[in-house]
């Protein structure tokens, strides 16, 4: 029986959590680097919050005065309060963390950028080791919505979108699909309502989904139940589809890797979930949606998932084997979905030189050329040829620190991009290529100390020994290059 | 919602700010403040303004909640899944509605219930008798304990190792 007491100590249960909440976002903006931009406005927002709980308390208390209606009132209040602080220190308490550089931040947000939602505001922060999780969206909406505001009162949007990744293959290049293929494809497919490109309403038989009980609508429920249950099961598995299908589209055949392998080494290939379709046919679809690769170097890159997954998926849930069927049965659909994203395709057979020559050097120790110089116009290396490098040098059996190596090579071919696109200007016989090792070397017979010319020539001599390159030493380097 | 399993293999509910909590609390909030102010109707006849937005708020809801049951109810021939910004909100309210533990006739028919429940609360809709108004109070404020309920936590992880 809820008597004024309790009502009372519920109200000081709400003011103590608010008065804290507010004290702990207070304290971990004091602790941040101006540089964490991002991570200061999410922990401004949650520091507004507490006042507004604080007053609606002031205001429900004065207008209900049975203690039963007060609490009804308070328990919500206060388990928000629990679940926002739950919140931040899942996702705004790291701080800074060398494995979650503000770099690495830039590189999401160019993505956000090419897929249109640049307006999202990123914050990293590290998670479970096998479990990826993003959240995007309006966070005043979700901090504050739940409270009940007037509109005028509501703060305005503020749109987020936070990431958690695990510590080794968040920060790892080989797992740069994964994050900035597939993860952040969700916020654009959700802005751009992708699922409904793909038109699962059309797709989708209602009457022959109530014959399919599934883990949302056990045995005994009735058919609609079902049949809404399987809908909602179906368009999660769509948007993580289309967000499979975009990492292809972004990173080609590293996309296949670093999916299948992470898949795997977490046991996600035959789990049936009600959020995420299994990974083998996730992983299937990206097969089909790939084909046949012509470059062999290329091809061992996809090849040992291609071996690995049947050519034709069977589940042994019905639910779940009704729900593969009308995704496979529907590629190009979703193939279509992955379109209204709008972003540029990763032509990987037309990129196969950069990734070979970059691939090649990461096996000796050596990080990838940011630029090359081909008829008096510099070229500039793209992400997805470091990425598919990375998997290129690991497939091939590479003992160096190659996804080292390869994350340098996306720092300086971001500089380079950004470099070139403020306007500035690169010396472009620094970046003309040169195979030419005799006549390099005869140039420099007889020499005991090398001009700059002669340098420079070496600096351009793509040779595994004879070659000079300057880049930041790193660990286990097992391969010396030397002059 | 997510759906985690603990070492010991038991499956358990997961609730949170991002993942389902968000929608909880505004719906049981939504509905204790409902059944708050139905109770002063019981007494004044009458809706202060604010009341009035309150009841209007949840019989809004409970609209869209019929039309979405609608939907499956016909097999995709009316009504039309929840989607966007709303949809969650939505989903949060027929799945509260459906931890009343109905038969499976009950279920079939929670459309016309959800339809009939914002028609009630529509404020061009016949004014409430006492009565009427104290019982659909009792019926939000036991909304309210359940939606909450269903997103409580134990406080604790065990695990023998």
């Amino acid at each position: 029986m809820a008597s004024p007491t309790t009502s009372l100590e519920m109200q000081r249960a709400v003011i103590f959590r608010a008065d804290a909440l507010e004290e702990i976002a207070s304290t971990l903006r004091g602790q941040l680097a101006s540089t964490r931009g991002s991570l200061h406005a999410a922990l401004a927002l949650v520091g507004a919050l507490p006042k507004e709980v604080k007053d609606i308390v002031s205001r429900e208390m004065s207008s209900t005065t049975d203690p039963t209606s007060q609490i009804q009132i308070l328990r919500p209040l206060v388990r928000h309060l629990i679940n926002v602080l739950g919140f931040v220190e899942t996702y705004l308490s790291h701080g800074t963390r060398r494995e979650l550089s503000e770099s690495l931040a830039d590189e999401i947000r160019g993505e956000l950028a090419d897929l249109g939602v640049a307006d999202h505001q990123v914050v990293l922060s590290h998670g479970e080791a096998n479990n990826y999780a993003t959240w995007f969206g309006d966070l005043s909406e979700a901090l504050f919505r739940p409270l009940g505001l007037a509109s005028p009162q509501m703060p305005p949007a503020e749109k987020f979108a936070l990431f958690r990744v695990p510590r080794l293959e968040g920060a790892g290049v080989q797992w740069r699909p994964v994050l900035l293929g597939h993860e952040a494809a969700h916020v654009a497919v959700k802005a751009k309502d992708a699922v409904t490109t793909f038109d699962l309403r059309n797709k989708f038989d209602m009457a022959a989904a109530g014959n399919f009980p599934n883990p949302k609508a056990p045995v005994g429920t009735s058919a609609p139940f079902i049949a809404r249950a399987l809908y909602q099961i179906a368009e999660s598995w769509a948007t993580e589809l289309i967000c499979d299908l975009q990492a292809l589209h972004r990173f080609g055949p590293a996309a296949v890797a670093s999916l299948a392998e992470y898949f795997e080494c977490i046991g996600a290939m035959g789990q049936m979930s009600v959020t995420h379709p299994p990974a083998v046919l996730r992983i299937r679809v990206l097969l089909d949606e790939v084909g046949p690769i012509a470059d062999g170097r290329l091809n061992s890159i996809v090849m040992p998932w291609s071996d690995y997954v049947p050519a034709a998926v069977t589940l042994s849930e019905p639910w779940a084997q009704h729900l593969a069927e009308i995704f496979t049965n529907n590629r190009s659909a979703l193939s279509n979905a992955v379109a209204v994203l709008a972003t540029s395709p990763y032509d990987f057979d037309g990129r196969r030189e950069w990734v070979h020559r970059a691939a090649d050097r990461l096996a000796i120790g050596l990080p990838g050329r940011d630029s090359v110089a081909v008829g008096g116009a510099l070229q500039i290396a793209e992400r997805a040829d470091t990425v598919n490098a990375a998997w290129l040098a690991r497939v091939e059996g590479a003992d160096t620190p190659f996804d080292s190596l390869a994350q340098k090579t996306i720092e300086s071919t971001d500089f380079a991009h950004n470099w070139r696109d403020s306007g500035g200007t690169v010396p472009l016989e620094l970046h003309n290529r040169s195979d030419s090792v005799d006549a390099v070397l005869s140039d420099e017979a007889g020499a005991y100390v090398l001009s700059e010319d002669a340098l420079l020539r070496r600096m351009q001599l793509d040779h595994n020994e004879k070659g000079l390159v300057v880049a930041r030493p790193l660990p286990c380097l097992k391969v010396r290059v030397s002059i | 919602m997510v759906t985690t399993y603990s070492s010991r293999g038991v499956s358990t509910s997961k609730y949170d700010l991002l993942h389902g909590g968000s929608e909880v609390v505004d719906l049981s909030l939504l509905a204790a403040r409902t059944a708050a102010a139905l109770r002063r109707v019981s007494v004044t006849g009458q809706p202060s303004e604010a009341d009035a937005q309150v009841v209007h708020a949840m019989a809004h809801l409970l609209g869209e909640a019929a039309e979405a049951m609608q939907f499956f109810d016909s097999g995709g021939r009316e009504g039309s899944p929840p989607s966007g910004a709303l949809a969650a909100r939505v989903d949060a309210a027929i799945d509260a509605v459906l931890e009343e533990r109905l038969e499976p006739e009950e279920q079939t028919a929670l459309s016309q219930r959800l339809s009939r429940l914002a028609a009630r609360l529509d404020p061009s809709a016949e004014q409430l008798t006492p009565a009427e108004a104290t019982n659909l109070a009792d019926y939000f404020s036991g909304l309210a304990s359940a939606v909450l309920d269903q997103a409580g936590h134990v406080g604790e992880i065990t695990t023998t190792l």
